[in-house]
């Protein structure tokens, strides 16, 4: 019901969002709901300036240093370009003749600035004046005597190492010191083969392996280096499984952990000083994401015929200011393109950067006017759920990370309040478990003979199953032990336990929620597996001296399950209050449960058949088989039986508008 | 009659000395110790229950983590230790006599090297650079980019030391189970195929099993207290105490942790006593389940 109100208010909040926000924007932003889908939300940059008189000519890299200059590699024209920001003027141009094609750029806090440029093959250095203060060609390094070195991207640490992005280099980011010294690949996209590829490679011939396996790395379309932190980010194209984006730690190793949502042609990286991660792609997207790595929102789309603010027909490269508006060009048109972070952006990291402060009640402030913006933020919830984690607020962080769909940190924040809760009645548990073992002790003094079970059949012959499998299915073919009823009664009561298990566990283990679920399917299932089962179990028998009638086939799975559905019974009020790394427990307690019924199952028809081991395990898998034939007979009719429907209708059509 | 008695007694005596010098006079101090605050320096100072109710209200990592990784390594290692070395004794007693004393001797070699082993065996395979045996055949198989830290990560900690665990739970209880099954009469088999016994299915749940059921007991009672005095090996093998975010923490290794790093003597003998509960509270059902 709450859901439900939730997402009318978002119905009534995105009709009302529409007239406000419509006048600038001119592409959606989306960003993640709780199941990993995109959806639509509020626009987080709208289009600002758009600057054409530049005349650029596919230009490829832009930078921004600390007076809030943006530095334009013009490649077509062999020149960069600075502009101010502030003042929308061009503060002059760097021309040189060796130039051919300019195309990455870095300038240092000290004011150098770094051109990498393919076609000349080398990396010029200017100072503030555009005095060319240094001109790097290829290291002399025997070890990279046999390299291409086409510098196309380009950044710089602190002490004046270079990070250069090579055309054609497959090994890795070159890493090449003050003095022009080779210094080795700082970081290597190596390719990962699954399993499966592995195999192929181990029995496969050269030929066959070159044309089965692509074992060519990805390569790094770019390098950025954070001058605050002196971190080293860098993009990857091609389907990188995740690692489209990467921050590198000082000896190049990937920081982020988790797989980062990225385009397969990301071409620019850019990190503003809050941390905050800025991607470009080739096909006009902007990424943004969190420091960690974790994805917040993308706008942007590619260009279609008209010119509009705000898409791209290609998106070499994008840079932020010191406004925090992100500059992008496009790289067949030639112009720049400013965007402008709504306030549902800047709330956003500022709720992120107070967080990181460690001041989570602002921080929870901030994140709750996101929510006011946009009650459907999964990010928001997140944020809100961690700062009250924080705050040990927990019984509502737990509800805001179960609308954010975070099982892990739902998990953490109900171990609390679990824990709380414990403590409070610890001395009753304790008083509750004594006086049972009491009681327990006292009634194995008064009776002695509590141990005969005087049950009824239905649940004693399952029970003897579970002790003794043998015997009691001998009981069950020899004695005619066991009723139809009973065994009806079970599969029933079994089913109406196993739906119970697939839709209604604790939140932590209810992994598809019951709205993504196919409840028919899982009904028609579950009795049409079991009817084809025993059926066809029935036929292969009795035409294979199995002993058993159609009612012992009928009884033998519903008694000897009688384990699988206890463990069932069981998982199911535990899920409701175990944390996260207690699930060994539950799949434990599955594991016991199903592989003792099938134990018991197996031994059941190999009594009740009189057969071998290895006559019951060929019984089993012809009744396998034969399951498979009934159901393709099944459906053939079922679609002869439609087509034979539809003809005679038409035959009936056509007598009645002939008549 | 009174002389016979005071006769018995003194033939009992050894015994009677070692056992209360040794065990039990040291659990009776234990048990004591656990009702006191003592640093090894000061007199212990009486504080009445305050460790017990610490133990489950105040040491969050006890409750987050010991506990269920105790449950999780307890069970695995109990239940699936005692699983395979039935297996493992009753596959050896179906062979020969040569190859099976020489595989016996195998099997039960790593749970007399223990400690050392570990170190040298696995350490060796589960190295975290890429030297280590595991991580190298990854790297040449390209499943892997960078060298897995197995022994530091909290991911694979665990699991390494459920193998390690399986691998040298092997001990006392399977030489136990050996014996027990090769002491089973062949005659006995014979007759039940008479009777109609049809597999050797058939054979283990109606003849083998009842027939050793002492030493099925044994290896219970030998397999649930090995499963929990197992600690050692995650700190031998993450090289630290405690291991690397508590991932492989096991109650005997919280106990090391409090008694001979922080020196917390009461509060550690506390979870000792809790841990005899446990593993005597197990015991019992053992009993309740193989004992006549």
């Amino acid at each position: 019901m709450r859901r439900l109100i939730i997402l009318c208010l978002a119905c009534i909040q995105i009709f009302y969002s529409v007239p406000t926000f419509a006048s600038g924007k001119t592409s959606y932003t989306y960003s993640m709901d709780e199941n990993g889908q995109y959806v639509k939300t509020q626009d987080a940059y709208i289009p600002n300036k758009t600057i054409t008189d530049l005349k650029l000519k596919n230009p490829e890299d832009l930078f921004v240093d600390d007076d809030n200059n943006l530095y334009i590699a013009d490649t077509g024209n062999k020149r960069i370009v600075k502009y101010s920001i502030d003042t929308n003027q061009v503060l002059g141009e760097i021309k040189h003749d060796e130039f051919k094609t300019p195309k990455g750029i870095f300038v240092t806090d000290q004011g150098d600035i770094y051109v990498a440029d393919a076609g000349a093959k080398a990396v010029f250095v200017f100072n503030d004046k555009f005095e060319l203060t240094q001109h790097n060609t290829k290291p002399t390094t025997p070890i990279f005597e046999e390299t291409n070195f086409e510098p196309s991207k380009i950044a710089v640490d602190s002490t004046g190492n270079m990070y250069i992005v090579g055309e054609g280099v497959y090994s890795g980011i070159i890493q090449i010191s003050t003095n022009n010294e080779f210094l080795g690949y700082f970081t290597v996209n190596k390719t990962i083969l699954t399993p499966m590829q592995a195999f192929q490679k181990l029995i496969f011939s050269k030929e066959q392996e070159e044309k089965m396996i692509d074992i060519t790395p990805n390569t790094f379309s770019n390098v950025f280096l954070d001058n605050n932190q002196g971190i080293v980010y860098t993009t990857t194209m091609g389907k990188s499984s995740g690692t489209g984006v990467k921050k590198h730690s000082t000896n190049g190793n990937n920081m982020f952990s988790k797989k980062i949502i990225a385009r397969d042609d990301t071409t620019d990286v850019y990190v503003d000083d809050r941390g905050i991660i800025y991607t470009a792609s080739n096909d006009g997207y902007i990424f943004v994401y969190a420091k960690d790595g974790e994805f917040i929102y993308s706008f942007g789309a590619p260009a279609q015929k008209e010119d509009i603010a705000g898409v791209f027909t290609r998106l070499p490269a994008i840079a932020v200011d010191k406004n925090y508006e992100i500059w992008a060009v496009d790289g067949e048109k030639g112009y720049l393109q400013s965007f402008t972070p709504t306030e549902y952006a800047s709330t956003i990291y500022l709720a992120m950067e107070k967080y990181e402060k460690g001041e989570y009640e602002d921080s929870r402030e901030y994140w709750q006017e996101v929510l006011n913006l946009n009650q459907m933020s999964i990010l928001a919830h997140n944020g809100v759920g961690k700062a009250q984690l924080r705050n040990q607020e927990y019984e509502s962080a737990m509800h805001h990370f179960e609308l954010s769909g975070d099982k892990d940190l739902y998990s953490e924040a109900f171990w609390e309040v679990r824990n709380d809760w414990l403590q409070d009645y610890l001395i009753i548990i304790v008083g509750i478990v004594l006086l049972f073992i009491i009681l327990m002790k006292l009634r194995g003094r008064f009776y002695k003979s509590s141990s005969e079970l005087t049950t009824r059949q239905l649940s004693a012959l399952p029970l003897m199953i579970c002790k003794n499998p043998f015997d009691a299915y001998y009981e069950l073919r020899k004695f005619r032990q066991g009723t139809f009823f009973g065994a009806s009664l079970i599969y029933l009561i079994g089913f109406i336990i196993y739906m119970t298990y697939r839709t209604n566990k604790g939140y932590i283990y209810q992994l598809t929620k019951i709205e993504d679920m196919d409840i028919n399917s899982i009904v028609i299932g579950y009795f049409a597996i079991l009817g084809l089962f025993i059926l066809g179990n029935y036929l292969v028998t009795s035409i294979n001296d199995g002993l058993g009638n159609l009612k012992q086939v009928y009884m033998i799975p519903a008694y000897g399950a009688f384990p699988a559905v206890m463990s069932m019974l069981i998982v199911i009020p535990l899920s409701y209050v175990l944390v996260q790394n207690e699930a060994f427990v539950l799949s434990m307690i599955m594991w016991i449960g199903v592989a003792w019924s099938l134990l018991n199952i197996f031994i059941g028809f190999q009594t009740v058949h009189d057969y071998t081991f290895k006559e019951t395990v060929f019984s089993l898998v012809m009744t396998v088989v034969m399951m498979i034939i009934v159901a393709v007979m099944g459906i053939i009719v079922t679609i002869m039986w439609e087509e034979l429907y539809q003809f005679i209708l038409s035959i009936g059509k056509e007598l009645f508008r002939d008549v | 009659m009174k002389k016979e008695g005071s006769k018995a007694y003194l033939f009992l005596a050894p015994y009677i000395v070692l056992f209360s010098m040794f065990i039990l006079i040291p659990v009776i101090v234990a048990m004591f110790l656990s009702f006191t605050y003592f640093d090894v320096i000061n007199t212990p100072k009486f504080v009445g229950f305050s460790n017990y109710i610490a133990i489950f209200t105040q040491d969050e990592a006890f409750m987050k983590y010991v506990i269920p990784n105790t449950i999780l390594f307890g069970l695995v290692v109990g239940v699936f230790g005692y699983v395979l070395s039935f297996i493992l004794a009753w596959s050896l007693s179906q062979i020969q006599r040569v190859p099976r004393t020489v595989l016996a001797l195998a099997i039960y070699t790593p749970s007399m090297l223990g400690q050392v082993f570990i170190g040298v065996v696995w350490k060796t395979i589960f190295s975290g650079d890429q030297n280590g045996i595991l991580n190298s055949l990854l790297l040449e198989l390209q499943l892997i980019n960078i060298p897995i830290q197995f022994l530091l990560s909290p991911d694979y900690l665990m699991p390494i030391m459920i193998i390690v665990a399986l691998w040298s739970s092997m001990g006392i209880g399977f030489l136990a189970m050996l014996s027990g099954v090769m002491n089973i009469s062949s005659e006995q088999y014979e007759a039940a195929y008479v009777d109609g016994m049809r597999n050797r299915f058939q054979e283990i749940i109606y003849i083998t099993i009842p027939n050793m059921k002492p030493q099925m007991l044994f290896g219970a009672v030998m397999s649930i207290t090995g499963a929990f005095n197992m600690g050692y090996i995650g700190v031998t093998l993450s090289g630290s105490n405690p291991t690397p975010s508590y991932a492989g923490q096991l109650i005997t290794n919280h106990i090391d942790d409090f008694a001979f790093l922080r020196y917390e003597m009461g509060y550690a003998a506390a979870m000792s006593v809790v841990l005899l509960v446990v593993v005597y509270s197990i015991n019992q059902i053992a009993y309740k389940l193989f004992g006549e």
